[in-house]
This record gives structure tokens, sequence and C-alpha cells, in this order.
């Protein structure tokens, strides 16, 4: 009993004396979902992007007016610094772990970005799922305030407009930090980020009238594919060789690839790829490694704008061979570009080695980077026209 | 002189506490000593003032004859005074004016008793104890004078309620009997379930004053008699001025009284009580109440309802339903205050908006707003049970408006918060046993101060000591978390599961190792 009346007591003391450390209400805290880096003449500027929940929220926001998020930056020597110093613009402690979407300057990511991305990843507050893309032209900060339509709260749109056209076109790459870091850290492989853009004027696009309107002058996009070399940006992939890059990564889920006509070379025909798959391989010939990309693709006939018949095999065949063909072009026009412009192994042919060959990689990895602009290569795509949709003939064929 | 009267403390000695003389003791060994007098004007005097000239208590003067006179005494309203006046006056009166006349033997009171008195049942006594007992109990005793001898007729009014539908336990399909608070009834409720001659019944008296029968019921051969044993002798250590319902035995007889799990099972259904005879429970009627008393019981029992066994078996599935509404009850709200407070992080996104955008202008911590809707709720549920049935309808107006609407357009509390306190409160209803859904209330109090002070930690921490806990309980010997802990696979079947019957051919493993085997394999009997 006297055990029991003092484990009793204890148990009360032990609770109210500790108090409730490291206890936060929410309504003590500021949500941050996107963050925003740029380059400062000595350092660094820290950009939040903060909900303000009862605008953001359908369920309050009834009544309720304003921008649905804030943006404040502050400025520091150091990362750290500067995010400690926005404190000084906001009522309340800003809470990181909500963090969708990290946009990073394209003069900043000219630096070596492993250097600052250190606190990132050190601080125990943010997780490592949130996206990141590079800012193109636009500084990070610009991006972060352009308001947004449907999804009120730009990070969220931006996030899902970053997937939606990762899953539908496959010109964006959809990275999260993690696996930033995992690119960063591997040797063989370099990183590709998408970049994004403020199409007009950004202090336009920042202004509550914007999302008011059915055409607004200033609205985020998403553009190309920012090229590494060594953590640091080298250049951009255009759409095409965006497109050829998420073929060879096995990243491409669904686009639309334009063709001609297999008999009538005007006349254009579009195929909706709807499954691809790819496999790297290497191999020793005559002590120099040569690299095999497998890519599969299927697709649908969702247009065509000429007279032809699907249903007759032959043509399939033939559709089949210049759809093979323009994926090919792609990869290769990717590469290309990789080894002659860039000179940075952006499709991960040494980590493709390194697995493959390890007593070569070990041999000649601090050689990559001389090695690979001459490294050969074999594309093979296999792609089939699975489907020609609800429509036989096309309309153009008058008659029958 | 110190004004101050200094008090001396008083010398606790809980072991003598039980045996200071009380007056009954004496009054109870008095009366057992003494014997019924040959007069019958000094009985009448010795009865009057035992029962202390009370309005209801009748002594009936009868004379049949100038040379015998008789005194008939029952309680009026327990007797059936009909049966009394048809039965035993009449027939003693014309039968004993004849018998005067013709011989005046000594077997005057047996053949009285054997050959004339039409009543169904008779007995004869010669000791005031059995005197007052049979009166208190609704028997007439006729004492004649000139003999030491009293005949007890069985006069008992059957007056009593009705079998009518249980009313805490109902079910879909299943029968719509309940017991009721008379324990003749209800002993004959479970023997017409199960007629068989091992189903056997030990009555007890309990309760100085009151005198309660409290009978223990068991079938001979299932049962594990050292159980039984345990019963009996819990039982018999019981020693209370009164019993009223059966939670007083509950009570007196449980393994554990600090903790918050029920030990021991009731129901009021006696097919409930029938099946847990047949799988070698033993069941404990009380006189004067519905509920059924049931032990030993395991954790998982509590899960089970009837109606379980009496639909196409689902394999378990509301029963798991059942074990998520209990994690409901008992953690929801402190699952939602740690995560709230502590755990942002664990929050979707999109959600965490929301809930930022409720919190907006609530004063109170989240800990204090659960505990005010959680207070309010219990404060409604605890008024809904005690008001006057003609009231109810204002205390659900004021309940819904109070504890939904107003309260979260006053600001006071967030509507997720109010999400959460009723989906625990509908939760709590869930479980075919209510007192189980008092021990989770209680504990649901504990876990809110576990996630409020140290958040999902204290709440895993908690969680263990209830595991502990709950381990270590035992009900009359048997592990109370078995099957689940110590395991056994065959148990399984109907437990946290429930396969069809067909594949359920043993009883609980725990209760009794010798009989087992509740029906032959269903595959054999095509061969014979």
């Amino acid at each position: 009993m006297k055990i029991l009346k003092v484990s009793i007591i204890l148990l009360l003391v032990l609770s109210l004396v500790s108090g409730c450390w490291n206890r936060r209400e929410l309504s003590e805290l500021v949500i941050a979902l996107a963050i925003g880096l740029d380059k400062t003449d000595d350092g660094f500027r820290f950009t939040v992007q903060l909900i303000n929940p009862t605008v953001s929220s359908e369920a309050t926001k009834k009544g309720a007016v304003g921008s649905t998020v804030r943006t404040i930056s502050a400025e520091g020597q150091t990362l750290f610094s500067a995010w400690r110093k926005l404190t000084k613009k906001s009522p309340r402690k800003t809470y990181f772990a909500h963090v969708q979407l990290l946009v990073l300057q394209e003069k900043l990511v000219k630096e070596d970005i492993s250097k600052f991305l250190d606190p990132l990843i050190r601080d125990h507050d943010f997780r490592t799922d949130f996206y990141v893309l590079v800012s193109k032209e636009n500084n990070a900060k610009e991006i972060l305030t352009t308001l947004t339509f449907l999804e009120p709260i730009p990070a969220l749109s931006l996030k899902s407009m970053l997937a939606a056209s990762n899953e539908n076109l496959g010109t964006a790459t959809v990275y999260e930090f993690d696996e930033v870091l995992e690119d960063l850290k591997t040797k063989g492989k370099e990183l590709v980020i998408s970049g994004v853009r403020v199409k007009g004027d950004p202090e336009e696009g920042s202004m509550v009238p914007s999302t008011e309107t059915s055409n607004p002058k200033s609205y985020l996009m998403l553009e190309d594919l920012a090229v590494f070399k060594e953590s640091k940006i080298i250049g951009w992939f255009n759409e095409d060789q965006s497109k050829g890059y998420n073929y060879s990564q096995g990243r491409m889920k669904s686009t639309a690839e334009v063709l001609s006509c297999p008999m009538n070379k005007e006349g254009k025909l579009t195929v909706e790829i709807i499954r691809s798959n790819a496999s790297m391989d290497a191999k020793l010939i005559k002590g120099v490694p040569k690299l095999t990309i497998d890519v599969e693709a299927e697709g649908n006939i969702v247009d065509v704008e000429c007279k032809l018949d699907p249903s007759d095999l032959k043509i399939l065949k033939e559709i089949e061979k210049d759809l093979t063909k323009k994926i090919k072009s792609e990869i290769k026009e990717t590469i290309q570009v990789s080894q002659e412009e860039f000179q940075s192994d952006t499709l991960g042919f040494g980590s493709v080695v390194h697995r493959k060959e390890p007593a070569y990689w070990r041999k000649n990895k601090d050689r990559w980077a001389d090695l690979f602009p001459e490294i050969q290569y074999d594309i093979k795509v296999s792609a089939k026209v699975r489907n020609t949709g609800s429509l036989g003939q096309s309309l153009s064929e008058k008659g029958g | 002189m110190s004004p101050i009267k200094i008090i001396p403390k008083k010398k606790k000695n809980p072991k003598y506490k039980r045996e200071e003389p009380i007056a009954v003791d004496d009054y109870i060994s008095d009366e057992k000593n003494e014997f019924i007098n040959r007069d019958l004007e000094r009985n009448v005097t010795y009865l009057r003032s035992k029962l202390g000239d009370s309005g209801d208590v009748i002594i009936r003067h009868i004379q049949p004859h100038p040379q015998l006179k008789m005194v008939i005494v029952y309680i009026d309203g327990l007797s059936g005074a009909l049966q009394i006046q048809e039965s035993v006056i009449k027939s003693v009166m014309e039968w004993s004016e004849k018998y005067m006349e013709e011989e005046h033997g000594s077997h005057f009171i047996a053949t009285m008793g054997d050959s004339i008195m039409t009543v169904g049942d008779i007995g004869y006594c010669e000791h005031y104890s059995e005197v007052f007992s049979a009166i208190l109990s609704g028997d007439s005793v006729i004492l004649v004078d000139g003999y030491t001898r009293a005949v007890i007729a069985k006069t008992k009014d059957p007056n009593k309620r009705d079998v009518t539908e249980p009313k805490t336990q109902s079910v879909v399909r299943g029968p719509q009997e309940g017991f009721t608070e008379d324990i003749r009834t209800n002993t004959s409720l479970v023997r017409r379930k199960i007629r068989s001659v091992d189903l056997r019944l030990e009555c007890n008296l309990v309760g100085r004053y009151t005198q309660t029968d409290v009978s223990i019921m068991y079938i001979k051969g299932i049962a594990n008699d050292e159980i039984l044993n345990e019963v009996r002798s819990r039982i018999k250590k019981i020693d209370i001025d009164g019993i009223l319902e059966s939670a007083y035995i509950e009570e007196l007889v449980q393994d554990s009284t600090l903790s918050p799990f029920p030990t021991i099972f009731n129901s009021e259904r006696p097919d409930v009580i029938a099946a847990g005879l047949l799988e070698g429970r033993i069941a404990i009627l009380v006189d004067g109440t519905p509920f059924v008393l049931l032990v030993p019981v395991v954790f998982p029992q509590f899960f089970q309802a009837a109606e379980d066994y009496y639909q196409r078996s689902d394999f378990g599935l509301m029963r798991m339903l059942r074990y998520v509404a209990f994690f409901f009850a008992l953690l929801s709200p402190s699952l939602f205050i740690a995560i709230k407070t502590y755990h942002q992080e664990l929050i979707p996104t999109p959600l965490m908006i929301t809930l930022a955008a409720q919190r907006e202008g609530v004063p109170f911590p989240a800990f204090v707003e659960a505990l005010i809707m959680e207070i309010t709720f219990e404060i409604l549920r605890e008024a809904g049970i005690r008001m006057p049935k003609a009231v109810g309808q204002a205390i659900s107006i004021v309940g819904a408006l109070v504890i939904g609407q107003a309260a979260v357009e006053a600001g006071f509390v967030t509507p997720a918060m109010v999400i959460v306190v009723a989906i625990t409160a509908i939760s709590t209803f869930v479980f075919p046993a209510y007192n189980l859904a008092i021990a989770v209330r209680g504990l649901r109090f504990a876990f809110m101060v576990l996630a409020a002070t140290f958040g999902l930690f204290g709440v895993t921490v908690g969680l263990f000591m209830l595991v502990i806990h709950l381990c270590s309980l035992r009900s009359f010997g048997v592990p109370y978390m078995f099957p689940i802990a110590p395991y056994n696979s065959t148990d399984q079947r109907d437990s946290i599961f429930h396969l069809p019957l067909k594949w359920l051919q043993t009883r609980p493993r725990l209760i009794n190792q010798t009989n087992l085997t509740r029906q032959q394999s269903v595959k054999k009997s095509p061969e014979e």
C-alpha cells in the first residue's frame, strides 16, 4: 500500500514538474511549406513560404481575406544564421517538418551545392522527402512569392504540377531531397533537377488579384532539366533531351510522341506512351567499357491526321518502327549532349560500370570524368503499339 | 493548562476488526438455542417481542375445537394470503374439528402436515431459528398449543416479475429472455437450457441481515474442481451485513480490487450463462438481481457477444471491430493530443493546414480542450442515465448543441476535437460488456495526461504498463489474457477470431484440462 502511494505521488510529481518539454500547440507555430535559397554578395538569402492557415483551409475560409501564404526572407553569411534571423519577421516559430519544396537559385547552384545543403540535413526538423527545383533565370524568392491557381498554396501547387508533368509529359523529373543527396554522393551519376521559372512579371504574380483572373499575366511554369557536373550546374536539357533522359532512367511514365504518317509524310500522328522500362548494362570490350541501354515502350495511337488504316498490321509495324527511331534519337541526343557539351555523366554510366565491371571501375574511377565523353554505347529500343483507340479509320478517310 | 485537548490516536488493529462483538451475533446465537415452547401463549409473546410488532407480521389465532388452540404466523405480502386461507386454514379447521372429536393422539402434528394440508411443500421444526427464517422467506408457520413441533407450510407468494427481454444485452437473433430478480426463475431458466443431471446447484445464505440466497451453479465433470473449491471458499469467507446485488459478491470475491479491469463476467442472458457453464465456467446466482456472475473470465471474453454465435460466422470481423473500438475508446483523445502538440510532422500536410486553421483563436491547449469535451460528454452520459425519462429530450437537445455546434462556434474547442470525442464516446458503447467500458473510461484520462506531458513516448510507456498489468491479472487462477498470453493456438479459434462452429471442437483449455471435447470431429461420422 505504501509503495503504491509513493509511486502514485512520484508519477504525479514527475508529470507535473517535468513540464511539457518541447510541447508546441499548433497555434504557436507557423508552418513553412517551401524554402528558397538565393545567393547574395556575402552569403545567402533564405526565403520561406509560410501558410496563413485561416485563409488556406477550406473549412475556415468563409469570410477570411488575404493571401494564402506569406513569404519572408532573411540574409546571412551562413544558411543557419539566415534562417534564425527569420524570427525577426515572423510572429511565431517557424516549423519546418512540413516543407514540401526546396527552390535553388540558378546563380547559387553555380557553386558547389553540397556545401550549403548541410544544415538542411543536419537539422532534425526537416524531413528529406521534399522536392528540389532549380529556378531558371528568376531567383528563388520570386518563385516562392508567385501565387497559383486551384491549389491555393503555391508550394503544394508546384509540387503537384511537378508530379503531373512527370507523369503525363515526361519532361520533368521528380527528385526528392534524399535522392538528390544520393546522386550527389554517388560517383558515376551526376545530378539532374527540374527547373522552374516565372512567366511574366514576378511582382504582379505575388498579388492576390492575380488569382482572381482567368488569364493571369504572370504564373509559374516548369522548364527543362538542370544538369549538374560535380555538384555545380553546367547547363540545361531541352524538352527532347529531358524526355530522352527520362526514357534512359526508366522514369518515363507517360508522354506523347509525334511521328509523321507512314504513307503520307506530311501528315502527323501522335502516339501516347503508356508504359516504359529501361535497363542499362556495361561490358568490357578490349578493355574499354561499352554501355547498352535497353528501353521498352508501349503506346496507343491517339491522334491521326492523315489517311491511315490502323487495323493494317503492316502499317502498325511501320508506326512501331518510326516510334522506335524517335525514342532512340531522343536518348541519343541526350547522351551526345552529356558527352560533348556538358561532359557530365548524367545518365549514370559510371554507376552501371561500377556494378557490372567493378574491377575496371576501381582502377579508373578517378579518371572517369575524362573517360566518360569517349564511352561507346548502344541503344536498343523496342516500341510497341498496343491500342488504336476507339476509332478505326481516321476521319480524313472518306467513303471507306 | 493547555486549552487543546490531545486526543490519543486510535490504534488500528485490522486483525481484530471482524471479531468485534456485534449485537446481531448475540441475537442469532441466542435464538439458535431456543426451542419452541409447549405453551402457545408464551410462544406468541416471544414471537411478538422478536419480530417487534411489525405491522406486516400476521399472527392468526384459530380454534377449531374448544380444546385446540393454534396460531398461523406469516408475513403479509411475502406469503400468498389466498393460499393460506384455502390450503392451510380451511383444511386444518375442517379436519381438526373432526379429529378432536374422535381421538387426541400424539401424532397430531405429523398427521396434520402429512395428510391434511394441501400445500406443495411441508416442513417441521423445533427451533425458533428455523421458525424465523421460514417466516422471513415467505412461508407460514403453524404452532399448536401443547406441542413443541411446528409445521412450516411453503406458502411463498409467487408474485414476481415476468421473464422479459434483457434490457442491457439485446440481440437481433437469439433468445429474447432475460433473468429476473427471482433466483428460482433464474435457475429454472438455466435448467431449461441444460437438461442434464450433471448441472448442479449449491445454495448458500450470505449476508447477516439480508440472508440472501447466493447459489453456485456448474456442470459436474466440466467445471474444474479446484476453481470450484476456490469459489466455494471465497463465498464462504464473505461476512457482510447485506447483499443487494451480485456486484457485492463480485467485489468481495474478485482477484484484484485495484485493477480497473473486471475479473468477473456478468450477464442477464440465460443463454450466455449456459454457454459459460458448458465451457466449464461457474455461475454465481444471487437472489434479487437479474445479473448472474460467471467465473473464471478472460479478457477476450468481454469482446464476445452472444450474437457472434447466432449469426453466420464472419471469422471474427465484428470482434476485431470491437478490438479496434477498444483502442479508439482508450487512445483516440490521447493520440490526438500527442500528435497535435508534439509530433506535428506525422500529420499529412493538407490536414495539418486545416488543423492549424482550426486552432487559430482557440484559447486552451489541446489537452484542456480534450478534457473539457470529455468531461462534458461524461456529464451528459451520466445525466442521461439518472434523469427522469420525461426530461430526456431536453438533455439531448442541450447535449447536441453544447457538445457540438455551440462549443465550436464559441471558440472553446476545435471541430476536430469534437469529432475525436464523438468517436471515443461511440466506441465506448461497442463492447458487449458494459463494465469494460467503465475500465476504459478511467484509463482514457490517464492516457490523456501521459500524452499531454510526454507525447507519444508517454502513450507508449502507458501502453506497456497496461499490457504488463493485464498479463499479471488472474481470474480465479486463470491468466486474464489467456489464450493470447500464455499463448494457446487451439483456443485462438474462438478468441479474437471466431471460426465456424464446425471447427470449434474443444473447450477453453486452461479452465478444464480433462473434459475438453465439445464435439466429435464431423469428418468421422460418414464412416459409421
